[in-house]
């Protein structure tokens, strides 16, 4: 390929195909802009290997005839000097260097930009003026420095991209006096945007406009990371061919990658005739490595900017780019601060509506908010909620049902669903984006967002017919056709929502996670509530049982000796009335007792606790005394063992009832041994504290020492019975205090009853001071 | 709780014997009211717990009673040995599984009674709670029992 071939008159030909403009060599043009003149020297005697046309004009000499010349026999021994000493400087520092050249018998002084590439020496020469105009540089140099002063001290007070660059474009277009200055920014697909922009009252605004990628193609894109500044001088110029194409030593055309007149692409110079634009420069912002965007600067005719002016936008733009850098970085900082606020925030109302459902959708600008979508789809425990613009509960449904079918993760985000579930019909509008949450409940949370053409305003977008590009100049085909252009951008991103960025995915991991806690609590509660309402169910059945069964043995005495009565009253025979008429009264009371009881263990379930710290001591010395006499009816003694914990927190009164049935018993069925001591003691361990009764009566067997805590499990011989709830209920406080009852056996033979309180106050100290123990009667009085 | 000889009716048959496992005194003293009262011949041993039967089963009688009984009346909510374990150890005995026996209780529960039938009670009666319904019972009982199906000897 020769760069001749690659050099297609736009004048010649009228249509350009855009698709191939990835694939011209930007970087060798074979021509510069003619504003200045090119000279290729090759060392060490600087000897000019190749120079453009120009030289004619501006030297007054014709490029031929320099070629095989040393550059001291044309420029002179100031320039040769000059040159050399810029070689000689590490780096291209020197720029621009003062070059004075004898043209036809004048001297003209040159900017002279020196760079080296191939092994080469490229020497420019541009703004040519009279030698007496040299001290103008200094005001300009003075310009400069108030300009970076200025625009730093504004640059400091703003902490947005927007307002950074805005500062940037007024004072670019302040300092050069361009028509238009633009802050532009690329984003990832290569398409960019107008950030910021200062122009001329008359210009149409294209602030906020969006340009497909093909207007900046990526070889000018990694062009313009590398050489920070372009400037075009004069879109209408005629490029000044360096002769000869090829340069002698490389056998290869000139790379002008960091020439600074290096002659731009035709199909550029006619993008910018259609917009009406003389004169264009650009600034690289760079990020890092990577190009950030540019400063982008039009002037509706040609403008030429000397080289020291062009030096100081270069410094602005790395200012600038270290400003953005820092500006995006803590929008950041902050966009994640603010999210996880808004997540903190949603998790809140979820604990405070005790739904997942309902905390979400509290204030739904808070949900979409979260992960930037425009609708979402709620589904908790099988009902679907919808907010902001979401498709209907159907298509959701339908699209979640293929996302079960594709086993995709339990978070899913993408950005075209038309191309990764094509069959589930999705509708661009709403939910052409999805992000998907799933739990294995089989419950959801669906965000979406639509096609990303709907929401861009695109430079010549056929739905904004507002905005239009001006038209091409007079006299040249319109090559560049802003509306194909956008055709093809359009084509490109058609059934694309904007991407899900790495940050909204974690965000979306995060609500999960907080999810899923909230999830399994839920279930939990809800487990837990069966089980009791399965313990509820259990008790009242056994309740049932028991009214039907037990309440009807002497109910069937109570008949049964009433119906003997009367036939011995009958038949006048009176020798056995008074004991069946004890009969009856025995059964009746037995009967009247069981009720009471029954109905106490029924209460049990439905008193509201109220625990305190009771003191035990005390309490064993009350019981002795209430006890007293009903012991030494059986000549026994009640005895308070070092080991009885000093305190419990318990409810009182049934505690106190607990004791009470513990005791019954035991002067009941455990004081006819030889041994009749029962004790009092227990143990603290772990915050437990356990409380016994021991007794050396006969003892419980093994095998009855579960069933005996059940309702109407009786073990007492015949004629001492009790009411078959006494151990019941010591069972049923336990398990309402958190405990448990059971009995063990008294070494050396009898029974020892435990009564265990768990999740009691390690120290003492926090629960206050004991409470005085229990008064008796009226605790027991106080259960109803 | 001594034994009850009745000899109102005809002695065809030797009178049977009944154990009585019954730990509510009103409901025993009702029972063998009725027995005593009944027309046939028959003879009651009292018991008031499981412990108590099962000793009495299996050999701590006194002489005179040397036989084991034709009949078991059992209570089925016993103290220390429920009705229900008292009948499954009877079963599970090679010689006292032939022993007939009667649950007596006021429990008219589902569960009770197919317990009962699973552990092979012979029969499964609802106490009633009126004087004459009681007799009655006993009377269809030993009838029943008595005359029309009687046990098997067992006492060899």
């Amino acid at each position: 390929m020769t760069a001749t071939a690659e050099r297609p008159n736009p004048s010649a030909s009228p249509a350009i195909d855009l698709s191939r403009c990835h694939e011209e060599p930007i970087h060798i043009p074979g021509a510069i802009q003619p504003h200045g003149v090119l000279l290729v020297l090759a060392e060490p005697g600087l000897v000019i290997r190749q120079a453009s046309r120009s030289t004619a004009d501006l030297l007054g000499v014709e490029a031929e005839k320099l070629l095989g010349v040393e550059a001291e026999l044309v420029l002179g021994e100031v320039a040769r000097d000059a040159i050399r000493e810029g070689l000689a400087t590490v780096g291209e520092a020197l720029n621009p260097l003062r070059i004075p050249v004898k043209v036809r018998g004048e001297t003209v002084v040159f900017d002279g930009v020196l760079h080296r590439t191939e092994g080469l020496v490229v020497l420019e020469l541009e703004n040519p003026r009279p030698e007496g105009q040299t001290a103008a540089a200094d005001p300009l140099l003075d310009r400069h420095y108030r300009l970076i002063q200025e625009t730093v001290a504004r640059l400091v007070r703003c902490d947005s991209v927007e307002g950074i660059a805005e500062v940037v474009a007024e004072k670019v277009r302040e300092f050069l006096g361009f028509d238009r200055v633009m802050v532009y920014k690329f984003e990832e697909d290569g398409h960019g945007w107008v950030v910021a922009e200062d122009k001329a009252e008359d210009l149409e605004p294209y602030l906020g406009l969006h340009f497909p990628a093909t207007d900046i193609p990526e070889q000018a894109r990694r062009l313009y990371a590398t050489n920070w500044l372009r400037l075009i001088a004069d879109v209408g110029y005629a490029p000044s061919p360096i002769v000869p194409v090829s340069n002698p030593a490389t056998g290869r055309p000139l790379d002008l990658g960091k020439s600074v007149l290096r002659s731009v692409s035709p199909v550029h110079l006619q993008y910018l005739k259609n917009m009406g634009v003389g004169s264009s420069m650009s600034i690289s912002l760079m990020r890092g490595d990577q190009l950030w965007g540019l400063i982008a600067c039009h002037h509706r005719t040609a403008k030429y900017v000397p080289y020291a002016a062009r030096l100081a936008c270069v410094l602005f733009g790395t200012v600038l780019s270290a400003q953005i850098v820092a500006a995006e970085q803590s929008l950041r900082t902050e966009e994640r601060a603010r999210k996880r606020d808004l997540l903190a925030a949603l998790l809140q109302d979820i604990s405070r509506h005790g739904s997942v459902t309902r905390g979400l959708l509290d204030e739904p600008e808070k949900l979409l908010a979260l992960v930037g979508a425009t609708g979402a789809a709620v589904s908790f425990s099988g009902d679907v909620s919808l907010v902001g613009q979401a498709p209907g509960p159907d298509r959701v449904e339908r699209i979640l049902a293929h996302l079960d079918a594709a086993k995709v993760p339990d978070i899913y985000a993408t950005d075209r669903l038309g191309v990764e579930l094509p069959d589930a019909k999705h509708d661009e509008a709403t939910a052409c984006g999805l992000l998907v949450i799933r739990f294995p409940s089989g419950d959801y949370l669906a965000f979406f967002r639509p096609e990303v053409v709907r929401t861009v305003r695109w430079a010549g977008n056929p739905h904004q017919p507002a905005v239009e590009r001006p038209p091409a100049v007079a006299g040249e085909p319109p090559v560049l056709s802003p509306r194909a252009s956008f055709a093809e951008w359009a084509e490109t991103v058609r059934g694309r929502s904007a991407p899900w960025d790495p940050a909204e995915l974690q965000l979306a991991q995060e609500l999960r996670n907080a999810l899923s806690v909230h999830i399994l609590r839920q279930e939990a509660e809800l487990a837990k509530l069966n089980r009791q309402l399965a313990a509820k169910n259990e008790e009242m059945s056994q309740f049932l049982y028991t009214i039907s069964h037990d309440l009807k043995s002497p109910l069937v005495t109570c008949r049964g000796f009433i119906g003997l009565l009367r036939e011995d009253l009958a038949e006048h025979r009176y020798d056995e009335v008074e004991d069946f008429a004890r009969r009856v009264d025995d059964a009746a009371a037995h009967m009247g007792r069981m009720i009471e009881d029954l109905l106490h263990l029924y209460r049990l379930g439905r008193s509201a606790r109220s625990p305190r710290p009771i003191d035990l001591r005390q309490l064993a010395s009350e019981l002795r005394e209430e006890y007293a006499v009903r012991l030494a009816g059986k000549g026994a003694e009640l005895v308070a063992a070092p080991d009885l914990p000093e305190r419990v927190v318990a409810d009182p009164v049934a505690l106190k009832r607990t004791l009470d049935n513990l005791l019954t018993n035991a002067i009941k069925y455990a004081c006819d041994g030889p041994v009749r001591t029962l004790t009092l003691g227990g143990s603290v361990e772990r915050g437990e504290v356990r409380i016994y009764l021991r007794d050396h009566g006969p003892g419980v067997p093994a095998e009855h020492r579960e069933r005996i805590f059940q309702l109407f499990q009786r073990l007492a011989p015949a004629g001492m019975e009790g009411s078959g709830v006494g151990l019941a209920s010591v069972a049923k406080v336990m398990r309402l205090h958190g405990g448990r009852a059971w009995v063990d056996e008294t070494p050396g033979g009898g029974a020892t009853f435990w009564l265990a309180f768990p999740d009691q106050p390690r120290s003492w100290a926090a629960v206050g001071g004991p409470s005085g123990g229990t008064g008796g009667e009226t605790a027991a009085e106080g259960v109803s | 709780m001594t034994p009850v000889n009745s000899s109102t009716a005809s002695d065809r048959q030797a009178p049977l014997s009944f154990l009585l496992v019954e730990d509510d005194d009103g409901h025993a003293q009702l029972m063998m009211h009725a027995l005593k009262r009944g027309r046939h011949p028959l003879t009651v041993r009292r018991v008031a717990d499981g412990d108590e039967a099962l000793a009495y089963l299996t050999g701590e009688r006194p002489e005179e009673e040397a036989e084991l009984p034709d009949m078991i009346l059992l209570d089925l909510n016993l103290p220390r040995v429920n009705g229900l374990e008292v009948l499954r150890r009877l079963k599970a005995d090679e010689a006292l599984r032939m022993i007939p026996v009667v649950m007596m209780t006021t429990s008219d529960a589902e569960s009770d009674r197919a317990s009962a039938y699973r552990n092979y009670v012979n029969s499964y009666v609802v106490k009633p709670s009126e004087l004459e319904q009681f007799r009655r019972l006993v009377e269809d009982l030993t009838d029943y029992w008595g005359t029309w199906n009687r046990p098997a000897p067992i006492n060899n």
